[in-house]
């Protein structure tokens, strides 16, 4: 996990989703969905032990309701949270064992 | 003039935690009228005064009359008599962390014994008075035999004077006789390492602050300026910095002012004046803006590509550890700070020191060096400050500007391969970092092929050649089995993006080594069939291959160039299955003694390959493996079925059986191998093993009767390596001996083939 950082990366006027694959992975099949549309699919996700990075991607906030999915299917792991549109959200993955966990932040992650 | 030791009497010496004639062996003389209190007190304060950790270190003592060390020096160290050649090839290193900055209470030790032989062993004390401490030896990296003890006890001699400094350590445990050695005093760090710091322009390099410039800080934490330099020295480093750091043009990152790791590879390459590609105890840090991911990136262990890993490091001034906390109290000394913190941990990862919650990963077969616990709390550079509980301020109300003991540990004493920038593993991607390498070299070591093809054929078995040439201008005497004596030979290979590994032969030829001549120029010759061995098919997988020889010759390391080699892959889906049965241990072993009757699966896994792969290079070596047991009588043990197998082999009713030579069928293999298709057989075994294998089909032929097929088989082989420019001398060889043949005047009639 890296530092919060304020408002890195994208414009203030649209709201997004920054979502970071942090520690743990290896090799590992990843897809994440935003309100049922894919919008990641990577087969071999892998933790920068350097930086505890794997990979990370941005993705605007829809209107209303937003889901975001995570699924590693052949960890046969399946997790969702869902958000209501508000200000940018920065979400930080790990897989820990047999489950992910993720970590909600209003500031940018940092790494070192 | 009485000592102090003789005027005290036994219960008040008992009282003294210090050996009073560590006081007397200084220049200040004895005192007049010991007092208990003075006295310990300047045992205190002597022992302040005269830390004892640091590096020794411990050579033998050459002898002009005796390879051995002399009676003498045995009984001054108490040591165990060496045999004579390996005593001589080794060395020892003695670490000793108990006092100075961040004690471990930790003795370590490496011994090397020439290329081959290497331990490092670490123990854990306790200090039990007058400058001694004892413990138990918890872990042994390396040839285990070089040291087969589990305690040690160590007395340090304290001294004003740096050469008379000692370390007196008694191995014991086990059941053995227990060994003393004694080591000189060598340095107060435990390693030396060299930084270079550049930046690029339109940057600026953190590398000091003051310790109080920022007002959260540990109360107790001395106010003083800082260097990066100092860190590492209290971590146990002789540190020195280049003196010509370097401003790092913009132009060199390419079109935009965002670094990648490759351009930061290369500019490391255009710009460190220490670069090497090899392990070495150096490191660049360059200080640069942004890293290609962005401002999220504030430093990188970016040498993680190319042959040598962990060479450079990088700062971005401009990511987020620019950027201070809201309502911080002092902005610009926490940038300030956060840069330096940021620093010294990029630099740790260079040490291959991992972040303290990743302390216990494995990652693809690699892990901790010992079991290590994660800890998430440390107040390490290795901790990042905003993970711990309570977030960076609290980190740094604790942080006192260290590494964690472990880590000092790992830093001191784990085995220098692990810590060392650009190493890994032990002989892992530079396998002879360690040589004793003389800058003005007796010898030129040559590790060669001649064939026509530059690839090796799937399954075929690589023998390589060595030339050993004196390159001085004076004569030289050698050993005449140098090039074939295992003990002095070690042959690393290096498949691309793989480990190094040693090869090891099957057998451990312990042949005289009568001393012989070499003029200024001459040279020595050997093949070598390295393709299996005790580690199994080292040269199997298709790939490139790296391969890399050291002789150690009187105590110096003749380095080879490196081979390079390629291997083609199975050119059908035939060579797939039979290779399934063909790299395994009979065949490798069958193929490195030339043959076995008792090995018969594996004689049956080359009979497949002659029949099926005919025309390939290995059906050479297979064929050769087959009929070469056939030129003799050879000898079996042989034990009647339903024996136990528990009895000896006489109970057994056990006998050595001694099969009838199969003349016509060795001949007709050998021939077809050596001489109908020799040309095939010269490019895959090479000059000098094609040359044998003629001389012994030869000899075979001529004790056999036929003097004419022996004549026409060097006749053959004269003509085939006069054809490859093989030297003059060696063609005489073949005219002579075929001479011989044609006269009926070759001297040994009982020669058979063997290898």
């Amino acid at each position: 996990m890296g530092s919060k950082l304020k408002n890195a990366g994208s414009s203030d006027q649209q709201p997004f989703f920054h979502i970071a694959l942090q520690e743990g992975f290896n090799k590992d099949e990843v897809h994440i969905e935003h309100n049922d549309k894919s919008i990641y699919q990577k087969n071999t996700v892998t933790s920068d032990l350097r930086i505890g990075l794997a990979d990370s991607l941005e993705v605007p906030q829809l209107a209303g309701q937003n889901t975001i999915k995570f699924i590693l299917p052949k960890k046969r792991i399946e997790q969702s949270i869902t958000f209501q549109y508000s200000s940018t959200v920065y979400l930080a993955v790990s897989l820990v064992g047999d489950e992910l966990r993720v970590l909600v932040s209003d500031g940018a992650f940092g790494y070192l | 003039m009485e000592t102090i030791k003789e005027k005290l009497s036994q219960s008040q010496l008992d009282q003294l935690d210090f050996d009073p004639q560590e006081i007397e062996a200084t220049d200040s003389g004895p005192l007049e009228e010991p007092d208990l209190s003075q006295l310990q007190a300047q045992g205190f304060l002597f022992r302040r005064l005269l830390r004892v950790s640091g590096l020794y270190s411990w050579t033998p003592k050459t002898s002009l009359t005796s390879p051995f060390p002399s009676q003498k020096l045995d009984e001054l160290n108490g040591s165990e008599r060496q045999p004579a050649g390996l005593w001589k090839k080794r060395k020892e290193e003695l670490r000793i962390d108990v006092d100075g900055r961040y004690p471990q209470n930790i003795v370590s030790g490496v011994i090397k014994i020439g290329l081959h032989l290497r331990l490092h062993w670490i123990a854990s004390v306790k200090y039990r008075g007058k400058s001694t401490w004892s413990g138990t030896i918890w872990y042994k990296n390396g040839n285990t035999i070089l040291l087969p003890y589990t305690n040690i006890k160590l007395k340090v001699i304290r001294s004003w004077y740096s050469n008379q400094r000692r370390a007196i350590v008694t191995f014991s445990g086990m059941g053995a006789a227990s060994r003393t050695m004694t080591y000189k005093w060598t340095s107060k760090c435990f390693h030396k390492v060299q930084f270079e710091f550049d930046v690029a322009s339109g940057t600026t390099a953190v590398t000091q602050i003051n310790t109080h410039a920022h007002p959260v800080h540990p109360e107790s934490l001395p106010d003083e300026k800082l260097t990066i330099k100092k860190v590492f020295q209290r971590a146990g480093f002789k540190v020195s910095q280049t003196s010509d750091s370097s401003i790092v043009p913009l132009t060199g990152s390419g079109t935009n002012a965002r670094w990648s790791d490759m351009e930061m590879h290369d500019a490391m390459q255009t710009y460190w004046s220490r670069f090497a590609n090899q392990p070495q105890w150096s490191l660049w840090t360059f200080f640069a803006g942004l890293h290609e991911q962005g401002p999220s990136l504030g430093g990188i262990m970016f040498d993680d590509i190319g042959p040598n890993h962990r060479q450079g490091t990088a700062i971005f001034n401009d990511s987020f550890i620019k950027n201070p906390p809201a309502g911080d109290p002092s902005p610009a000394s926490w940038v300030k700070r956060m840069k330096f913190w940021t620093v010294c941990h990029e630099m740790g990862h260079a040490f291959n020191l991992a972040h303290s919650w990743q302390k216990s990963l494995s990652f693809n077969g690699k892990g901790p060096w010992i079991p290590l616990a994660d800890d998430h709390e440390a107040r390490s550079f290795m901790n990042y400050p905003f993970r711990v509980m309570g977030g960076q301020s609290t980190f740094f109300e604790d942080f006192e500007y260290r590494f964690s003991d472990e880590e000092l540990l790992f830093l001191r004493h784990a085995p220098e391969q692990f810590v060392q920038m650009g190493n890994a593993y032990w002989f892992d991607d530079h396998g002879f970092s360690q040589a004793n390498i003389n800058p003005e070299r007796s010898f030129k070591l040559e590790a060669r092929l001649h064939r026509d093809i530059d690839y090796f054929e799937f399954m075929e078995p690589v023998n390589i050649e060595l030339k050993l040439q004196n390159v001085t201008s004076q004569p030289k005497l050698v050993g005449a089995s140098t090039l074939s004596d295992s003990e002095h030979l070690t042959v690393i290979i290096k498949r691309k993006g793989k480990s190094a590994r040693q090869w090891h032969p099957y057998s451990q030829k312990c042949l005289e080594n009568p001393l012989t001549h070499m003029a200024p120029d001459q040279a020595m010759y050997s093949s070598l069939n390295i393709g299996a061995g005790l580690n199994g098919w080292d040269l199997a997988e298709p790939g490139v291959y790296g391969i890399q020889v050291a002789i150690n010759i009187d105590g110096e390391d003749i380095i080879s160039n490196v081979l390079n080699i390629k291997i083609a892959p199975p050119k059908n889906h035939e060579e797939e299955i039979v290779a399934q049965d063909f790299f395994s241990d009979e065949v490798g072993r069958i193929l490195s003694f030339r043959g076995s009757m008792f090995l018969e699966q594996g004689n049956d896994v080359l009979r497949r390959v002659v029949d099926q792969f005919g025309k390939n290079r290995v059906a050479s070596h297979a064929s050769l493996a087959l009929a070469t047991p056939l030129t003799k009588g050879y000898k079996t043990l042989s034990i009647p079925e339903g024996e136990t197998l528990l009895a000896s082999a006489q109970q057994a009713k056990g006998a050595i059986k001694v099969s009838k030579p199969k003349v016509d069928e060795a001949r007709k293999e050998l021939m077809k191998v050596l001489i109908t298709n020799r040309k095939e057989s010269i490019d895959t075994l090479g000059h000098i093993d094609y040359g044998n294998q003629v001389k012994m089909l030869s000899h075979f032929l001529y004790t056999d009767g036929d003097t004419k097929a022996a004549e026409e088989c060097m006749k053959n082989a004269h003509d085939i390596l006069k054809s490859r420019k093989v030297l003059s001398s060696v063609l005489t060889q073949f005219r002579d001996e075929q001479k011989q043949y044609a006269t009926g005047k070759s001297g040994n009639k009982k020669a058979t083939m063997n290898n």
